[in-house]
């Protein structure tokens, strides 16, 4: 285990949480984290989604406030509670997916919020022209950007604007949320590069990111957050890709997962089949009996994959049913091909909130339940015990099938949306993020009603973001990153695979 | 998309999908249970009450029941026709322009033409569904926001309507046409039974079938729904069929009675077709719009219309009154309960105290 380094010099570090502390409904998101951020100094952070790393981010800013512990800025104990504060006290955050206001021009985003300059009471356009241009010259942007709405400018310059924006509103530590998610690799290199601009400037930066590479080549220290706490900080220099990811982790050693034979679906047709790219050339396939992980940094991407699979998403992504060519359009007819797609957000995408739970689990298989030749009329009695049936089977504890859906646990949700699937004949279940949201003793139970279901002969697709879960759960495990599609599992699984392929260890090194 | 109150007051009643980006911890929290007040259904009953005790000799008698009654029939057709698209989570705001444009039809085929009733209405009905699917296309395939699309279609068919009509007028129209509408029947015009039948129709149809059921999951969440399986944008096509028809069917029903017509003479059924459906989603607790709800609706709303004009109030308070009651139906379902009381509670106890 890497020890903790004293990196400041003996300055007052410029932002600093001291023993942050929050819980959320049965997890500890943050226990106990301390964190330095040193002027001039980037700060790199990483771990596991649902390490803590965000709920950190959140705090920091003023999203969220912690049940415990404080913050201090220039080594004084500051209270923040919102936005505002945050820019009084001069921290700035650029978030993973932007927000963005895309409908207006690069210029005025630059002021948005931090209030525009006047002269004789209208807006100084003169004025933002010549603020921006110097912005311009100071992080080298291209000028033209100044004039174009956000929505036409590519993907690392309006990261390289919302730098630019905390810049300007006078921030001393810029927290950098994933700032390469989702970017070409030609991109990543202007982001990093805007990145050690800042350093020189003397700003404290924080860079939350799952790619190692980039924590090697731009941060000074790294640390390491793991189920809520700080697991290492220590100089970027006196660190290793390998040793991160192992601390990542945590646990070095698979235990008790892959219970299912790893042979066993090899030789079985493929049920599900998704192929993208030019010439088709990258993809995968489901088959039947298994349980295929599919997970990446750029979790966007993973969840358009899943959703592509019923039409939800558009993404050139060719589909195969049972060795036959077919597009979804929407999960209608994806249903009627046998595929089902389960939303990682129950609430809103998942169940019908205020529906009860016997008409959410026939939902989807409601025509079977209709009176012969009698105008769509729903024969009720049959239908309640085809709900309490499959209610049963499937294990939703509930206080009878008139429960309102929106009333149960996160984790009989998930069991009734599974039920509510098969129920619709699926043969293919595409499933996104199972247990988010799932206590840990209903997160088992889901697991189990999973590997039934492809024990069933049916195939399921899990994305996923939690190593133990794929671990655990799958038979194999998709890795997407970059460019690159990992395949592991045609022997075995191990977490540590999973790692390499999701943290890009072991390549181009 | 939810057909509940919000939905109006939010403005939009289009099927917004949400963030991809957005997979959070939903299941960690449980949303809080819609409550509804009972406030509007209380006070216009209250209302009631109050005229009951102010015009005993004429208001609560039977003779102005039927009155009643019959005047909430025409709205009543409307208005259930409305609560279909409302349940499925769109504003159909074409429908008193529907109901126009058939009155108007109905009177220039008939006195113009000398056109049979019988052909006659089925020519009006085939306008209305036509109607009806026009909007269905624009918002649930084309998807265009209902409010625009319908408010569009709105205009349009005024002044298709004034077009047809020409010298903008018809009186005195035909016998046989009149006789429908004012034949009566065990003391009631026929109208209400007719405007009764329908509404059984449609409650058993939203009630027990699975394109009610359809209806109600895809006004609870259009997207959850879609993922589902349901065909979401049938659903809400058909929705605006249903209620392009009963406003075709309302129109001339609604000339058949009065014996005229004019190029908006519906018009101002629109609003108090809005206000019953509102009352009507608060009669139940869970706020869903539904056909009984909105048949409660039109009585209370008519009722309180009747009672004002009977006190003497001026003519135009009852536009007043109808657009109060909208706003409150949908103002008082989002005040959590106990505001009120704390809001006019001590104003009350001054009251009493002095």
């Amino acid at each position: 285990m890497l020890s903790g380094t004293d990196v400041s010099g003996g300055r007052n570090p410029v932002l600093a949480a001291r023993g942050l502390v929050r819980a959320f409904p049965g997890t500890l998101a943050l226990a106990g984290v301390d964190i330095e951020l040193h002027s001039g100094s980037v700060h790199g952070l990483v771990g596991h989604n649902g390490a803590g790393k965000s709920t950190l981010v959140k705090i920091l800013t003023g999203v969220d406030a912690p049940d415990a512990g404080f913050i201090e800025a220039d080594g004084e104990r500051v209270v923040i509670d919102g936005p505002r504060t945050a820019r009084a006290h001069g921290i700035a955050v650029t978030y993973q997916d932007g927000n963005y206001i895309t409908g207006i021009e690069a210029r005025e985003f630059i002021y948005v919020g931090n209030g525009f300059p006047r002269r004789h009471g209208h807006i100084d356009t003169r004025r933002m022209t010549r603020e921006c241009n110097e912005l311009s010259e100071s992080l080298d942007i291209p000028t033209w950007v100044w004039r174009r709405r956000m929505a036409d400018i590519p993907g690392a310059l309006r990261k390289m604007i919302a730098i630019a924006k905390a810049l300007h509103a006078g921030a001393k530590t810029i927290i950098l949320d994933e700032p390469t998610s989702g970017l070409p690799r030609a991109e990543v290199e202007e982001v990093l590069r805007l990145v050690t601009v800042l350093r020189e400037r003397g700003i404290a930066l924080l860079y939350v990111t799952h790619r190692l590479e980039e924590i090697e080549a731009v941060t000074d220290v790294v640390t390491v957050m793991r189920k809520g706490e700080v697991v290492a900080s220590t100089p970027t220099t006196a660190s290793s890709r390998e040793k991160l990811v192992e601390l990542i982790g945590g646990r070095t050693k698979a235990v008790g997962d892959r219970v299912r034979d790893a042979g066993m679906a090899s030789d079985r047709e493929a049920s599900l089949e998704l192929r993208w790219g030019q010439g088709a050339k990258r993809g995968f396939d489901v088959r039947r009996g298994e349980i295929v992980g599919l997970t990446g940094p750029d979790e966007p991407a993973v969840q358009a994959l899943l959703r592509c699979s019923v039409g939800l998403a558009a993404g050139g992504v060719a589909l195969r049913r049972a060795g036959k060519a077919f597009r979804p359009g929407k999960p209608a007819r994806a249903m009627r091909e046998g595929v089902v797609y389960i939303s990682s957000d129950r609430l809103s995408e998942g169940g019908i909130g205020d529906f009860s739970l016997g008409r959410n689990l026939t939902l989807s298989s409601l025509s079977r339940h209709v009176r012969r030749g009698k105008l769509g009329i729903v024969d009720t009695g049959r239908e309640r015990r085809a709900a309490k049936e499959l209610s049963e089977r499937v294990g939703v504890i509930s206080s009878g099938i008139d429960q309102p859906f929106a009333q149960l646990s996160g984790g009989n949700q998930q069991k009734a949306l599974v039920g509510r699937a098969i129920e619709a004949g699926a043969e293919a279940i595409v499933i996104d993020s199972p247990t988010v949201g799932v206590d840990v003793g209903a997160r088992a139970e889901i697991y189990q009603l999973l590997k039934q279901v492809a024990d069933g002969g049916r195939a399921v697709l899990v994305g996923s973001s939690d190593v133990d879960e794929l671990a655990e759960l799958c038979d194999r495990v998709v890795v997407l990153r970059d460019e690159q599609v990992s395949v592991l599992g045609e022997e075995s699984v191990t977490r540590e695979q999973i790692r390499a392929a999701y943290f890009g260890t072991g390549e181009d090194q | 998309m939810n057909a509940d109150a919000t939905t109006i007051a939010d403005g939009n009643a289009g099927g917004d999908v949400p963030d991809v980006a957005t997979g959070g911890a939903a299941g960690l929290t449980t949303p809080p249970k819609a409550r509804r007040q009972y406030g509007v259904v209380i006070g216009l009953v209250a209302l009631l009450v109050a005229f009951s005790i102010a015009h005993p000799d004429t208001f609560l008698t039977w003779d102005n029941t039927v009155s009643i009654l019959s005047e909430s029939a025409i709205l009543a057709i409307l208005a259930v026709g409305l609560t279909v698209p409302l349940a499925a989570g769109d504003f159909d705001l074409s429908i008193a322009a529907v109901a126009s444009l058939a009155g108007m039809l109905t009177a220039v085929l008939v006195s113009d033409d000398g056109w049979a009733i019988g052909p006659m209405f089925i020519v009006c009905l085939a306008v209305g569904l036509a109607v009806g699917l026009i909007n269905g296309v624009l918002v649930a395939y084309v998807k265009i926001n209902a409010f625009v699309a319908t408010l569009a279609m709105m205009s349009v068919l005024e002044g298709v309507s004034i077009g047809i009509a020409g010298e903008t007028y018809r009186g005195a129209l035909p016998s046989n046409l009149t006789d429908i509408g004012r034949s009566e029947f065990l003391g009631l015009p026929v109208v209400v039974y007719f405007a009764l039948v329908l509404g059984l129709v449609l409650w058993y149809v939203m009630r027990a079938t699975q394109f009610g059921r359809y209806v109600y999951s895809t006004g609870s969440s259009e997207i959850a729904s879609r993922v589902a399986g349901v065909n979401t944008s049938s659903v809400r096509l058909r929705a605006f069929c249903i209620s392009g028809v009963l406003a075709a069917l309302a129109g001339a029903v609604l000339v058949a009675r009065s014996g005229s017509a004019y190029p908006e003479g519906a018009q101002g059924l629109l609003l108090p077709a809005y206000a019953a459906a509102f009352v009507g989603s608060s009669v139940l607790s869970d706020g869903r719009f539904h056909i009984g709800g909105t048949l409660v609706g039109v009585i209370l709303l008519q009722a309180g219309q009747d009672g004002l004009i009977m006190s003497n109030f001026p003519q135009w308070l009852t536009d007043v009154f109808n657009g109060a009651v909208l706003a409150l139906a949908v103002g008082l379902s989002r005040v959590p309960p106990g505001t009120l009381l704390r809001l006019f509670g001590p104003t009350l106890k001054r009251i009493r105290s002095s």
